[in-house]
């Protein structure tokens, strides 16, 4: 038992020595990115994007799904971008709530008659609306099939280069559209995709689709999620944007080439992790085909999102990201280690296996290797107390490192008590927040072996107080 | 606890503090250089009239490298919003000032991030004198120095950066295509320049040469563009028809006719787009038969050609429809429908010029016949305007068209309101009291 427990310890050693330098390494570059992209962007008008005439036009597509408490802000605040050509597809996915009567209701939508092309399948369209209104607005309303199926319908009516996934449930910056074309307007090579930052919009103040007051959530939780959403943001995607080997743009909001969509099928209809696997097939497609291409995070276009404010609905929505994580590594598993995708393949793709997914098991067995080597003497409790605090303060710096990076350059929490209060919940991060996301992770991975193509159901509030009340109750 | 673990363990706490006291230090810092900067703001918020009418700014305020900043934030903002007179008032500010020569020196031999900053800066601030040092900077081996070069020629707008542009694109150097076409298509006066690049052995100078040729807002003579009409590479040929578009020389008109049968579909989207440009009624015919074309981009391009280049739209259709091409009529539909003129064509049956009216009568009986009935019956129903709901009412009524009944009858059983099923009740015992065009009946009255 004792050799075992040995080899175990040497082995778990051996995975924190690879993993803690390849974190080290995604911060300096997410640091260097971010730091060029600013400096880079400081003489840039964002005039210049919206008066240029080779600004590609855009069309955003929502999936929504009994969003009637938010859809009619979001779809306002879309409108309300800074672009000079856009549209704006909303696909009704077979709502059981009042989204379609809502939508119909605020924008005066009447039913319309389109030629549309099939290219993607889709599940039966019921209906096209449109709004004499706002004609920018197209209104797609059709049997339930999922986000993907929902996408995928709402491809086959977009009519422009681009196409920008918002969810329903998410207010963008009236910049945000254009900044997030930006690097489309000004790469060398081709953009096939780019996502902005998701920040979360709990506690902040809304008013017609629009954020008028940054603030932070009352609630821990939710302030542990801004915490959370800073270091994957400006640290993972940032670091791997800056290493080009970026594997996922939020499906919250994210733009991506159409025609590159279109040839490798659309999105994939029976998958949770559509975002993902959108941008890994793209990265397939193109490198399968030896045309060069960029995907890439750009880290000041903002999208506000909603987080869950209780453990159970947060936790059934990490359950929902693991298994989808799964779900697409698998399917794309040829990718492992090949060579041939570069990057992607050498290291992208493996550190998404070893580290996103596979890590909350590893730890897992790291906490008991340790507590069995304690009991079998193998090294003391002061040696095991030490291992714990290293593991704490090596993982707060980290999230103290989000915090820093959000400070040293955008800055959204103004107020210094706010900067406090995200200092102390940083502390908290790496306990027991953590400990806490790593079962509802383990269990996503359970809850995929065994029920495979079971994706579950999220629960919205609404972005005005009395429509969350109202919801609540 | 032995040494080395509890050395290595106080390091991660120290770390950790330091941060904290990072944070918080430079929180403390940045707040005190806010209300400095505030202060400056101020001083040159109040000052921005009187130096803009001639005074100069004295050195001691524009000596430190803070009070200078704002004082060039504040005229950039200004320059941003204005007027062609104020522009030449504040760039003369910026000369006499010496802060344009500030930055003309930090581009020649400052810092490289303080090179970066001055090329994007000398372009927003609009003075030709930068020019040349802009070129050199043109050069440079870095990248973002180049493209930022590139903008900041291509904001400035000065001919005498023309040949150094074009010679840039034979070297081939590395660049951003677009900073590359925006700053050429602003530089270039005279289009015909990009002709020679159009022969360029390499596709991707050619292709970018095109691109700007297509771009730029000086039309290019027919007689130059004619020769590379049918040029064997289709990106050329596609650009090249829109130059020839918009040349507006009559002469085009034929090689664009004959580009909507090229075998490339882009080359055939880009000749339609440019006969509704334009305005060619001639090339109808083209339009027509592109309407069925096997493309379905092409197929949607051409009915929005249509729909620009008939002057009405009823007449458009009337002519789709004796072609019997169902795809066309529908992509002809789709593409009203989508720019909300179906929806707008309904306010004119209650026009009172007669042309208007029976133009709307003449599309929207073509939307019936090609089973659009539904946004009739919709306007009857959800119209915000009651009287173009009525007018809309007395029209189908007069239509007396049998298909329509039992569509009538549904809506009057499911009709959300009270008044709007009276109206269907009305439209259909209208028909049975319809004489050749006269209706009697509460809806029959005249609109």
């Amino acid at each position: 038992m004792v050799p075992w427990v040995a080899l175990l310890n040497k082995l778990i050693v051996a995975y924190f020595a690879v993993v803690i330098p390849f974190y080290g390494l995604l911060v300096v570059a997410a640091v260097w990115a971010s730091t060029r992209y600013r400096r880079l962007l400081k003489n840039q008008p964002m005039f210049r994007f919206l008066r240029s005439p080779l600004t590609p036009p855009v069309s955003i597509l929502v999936p929504a799904y009994n969003e009637e408490l938010s859809i009619s802000e979001s779809v306002r605040s879309l409108l309300q971008l800074e672009y000079p050509s856009l549209e704006v597809i909303v696909v009704n996915d077979g709502s059981s709530d009042g989204t379609l009567e809502t939508l119909c209701h605020d924008f005066a939508m009447i039913p319309a008659v389109l030629a549309w092309r099939p290219e993607l399948r889709c599940a039966a369209i019921r209906g096209l609306f449109l709004s004499p209104q706002e004609p920018r607005l197209l209104v797609v309303d059709k049997e339930n099939g999922g986000k993907s199926d929902a996408l995928n319908a709402g491809l086959n009516l977009a009519r422009s280069p681009y196409f920008c996934t918002v969810d329903a449930d998410v207010v963008l910056e009236t910049d945000a559209l254009a900044r997030v074309m930006a690097p489309v307007l000004n790469s060398r090579a081709l953009v096939l995709g780019t996502g902005g930052i998701v920040r979360v919009v709990n506690g902040c103040d809304v008013k017609d689709g629009r954020v008028l007051r940054v603030r932070l959530p009352r609630r821990g939780l939710e302030v542990l999620q801004v915490i959370e959403y800073l270091r994957g943001f400006l640290f993972g995607r940032e670091g791997w944007s800056a290493l080009q080997a970026l594997l996922i743009i939020s499906g919250a909001f994210g733009v991506f080439s159409r025609a590159v969509a279109m040839e490798i099928g659309g999105y994939r209809r029976d998958t949770v992790g559509e975002d993902m696997d959108l941008v890994v097939r793209m990265h397939r497609r193109l490198r399968e085909t030896g045309r060069p291409y960029r995907i890439l995070f750009v880290p000041d276009p903002v999208c506000w999102t909603q987080v869950p404010g209780g453990f159970r609905i947060l936790a059934r929505q990490r359950r929902r990201w693991q298994k989808g994580l799964l779900d697409v590594l698998w399917r794309n598993r040829r990718m492992m280690l090949n060579p041939r995708y570069g990057r992607v393949g050498l290291l992208a793709f493996p550190y998404q296996v070893f580290v996103e997914l596979l890590g909350p098991a590893i730890e897992l067995v790291s906490v008991f290797a340790a507590l069995a080597s304690t009991a079998l003497g193998l090294f003391g409790a002061g040696s095991l107390l030490y291992l714990l605090l290293f593991g704490y303060l090596a993982g707060t710096i980290i999230s103290v490192s989000a915090v820093l990076l959000e400070e040293m350059t955008y800055r959204r929490y103004a107020r210094v008590s706010e900067l406090l209060r995200l200092l102390g919940y940083a502390l908290l991060d790496f306990f027991p927040y953590r400990q806490f996301l790593l079962f509802c992770r383990l269990w996503g991975m359970l809850d995929y072996l065994r029920h495979p193509k079971a994706w579950g159901a999220q629960q919205r509030a609404g972005f005005s107080p009395q429509k969350a009340k109202s919801a609540e109750g | 606890m032995p040494l080395l673990p509890f050395r290595i363990l106080a390091a991660l706490a120290a770390i950790l503090g330091g941060m904290f006291l990072f944070v918080l230090l430079r929180r403390a810092w940045r707040a005190s250089g806010f209300r400095r900067r505030d202060q400056y703001r101020k001083h040159w918020s109040q000052r921005l009239p009187s130096l803009l009418s001639g005074e100069l700014p004295g050195y001691e305020e524009i000596r430190w490298a803070e009070s200078r900043e704002v004082l060039e934030s504040l005229l950039l903002n200004r320059l941003a919003a204005a007027e062609v007179s104020e522009r030449e008032r504040i760039t003369a500010l910026y000369e006499r000032s010496g802060l344009l020569e500030d930055r003309l020196r930090l581009l020649r031999g400052g810092r490289r991030w303080q090179r970066l900053d001055a090329a994007g800066l000398l372009g927003q601030i609009g003075s030709r004198a930068a020019v040349p040092a802009l070129l050199e900077a043109l050069q440079d081996r870095w990248l973002p120095l180049s493209a930022a070069a590139l903008r900041s020629l291509g904001m400035l707008q000065s001919p005498t950066a023309a040949p150094a542009l074009l010679l840039f694109l034979r070297q081939q150097r590395p660049m951003e295509p677009n900073h590359w076409v925006e700053a050429a298509v602003a530089c270039v006066p005279h289009p015909e320049d990009f002709l020679p690049l159009l022969q360029d052995e390499r596709e991707a100078v050619r292709a970018l040469a095109a691109r700007a040729l297509a771009e730029s807002p000086h039309p290019t003579p027919f007689e130059a563009l004619n020769p590379f009409a049918f040029h064997p590479d289709p990106e050329v040929r596609a650009q090249v028809i829109r130059a020839l578009g918009h040349s507006r020389d009559e002469r085009a008109l034929p090689l664009l006719v004959a580009a909507t049968q090229d075998e490339v579909w882009f080359v055939r989207l880009k000749a339609l787009r440019e006969l509704a440009e334009m305005e060619a009624v001639s090339g109808l015919d083209a339009v027509l038969r592109s309407t069925g074309d096997s493309n379905f981009q092409v197929r949607q391009r051409a009915a929005a050609t249509l729909a620009q280049l008939v002057s009405s739209a009823g007449e458009a259709l009337e002519k789709l429809m004796e072609n019997q091409d169902r795809y066309a009529v529908e992509g002809f539909l789709s593409h009203l429908a989508r720019a909300g003129f179906l929806w707008r064509s309904l306010t004119l049956l209650r026009s009172r010029r007669e042309p208007s009216r029976r133009d709307a009568e003449k599309l929207l009986r073509g939307a019936i016949a090609a089973g659009h009935a539904a946004v009739l019956l919709d306007a009857i129903e959800m119209h915000p305007e009651w009287r173009v709901r009525m007018a809309v009412a007395r029209w189908v009524a007069r239509l007396d068209n049998p298909a329509l009944v039992a569509e009538l009858e549904q809506r009057r059983a499911t009709a959300s309101s009270p008044r709007s099923r009276r109206l269907f009740r009305a439209i259909l015992n209208s028909r049975y009291s319809t004489v050749g065009d006269q209706v009697h009946g509460s809806v029959g009255r005249p609109a």
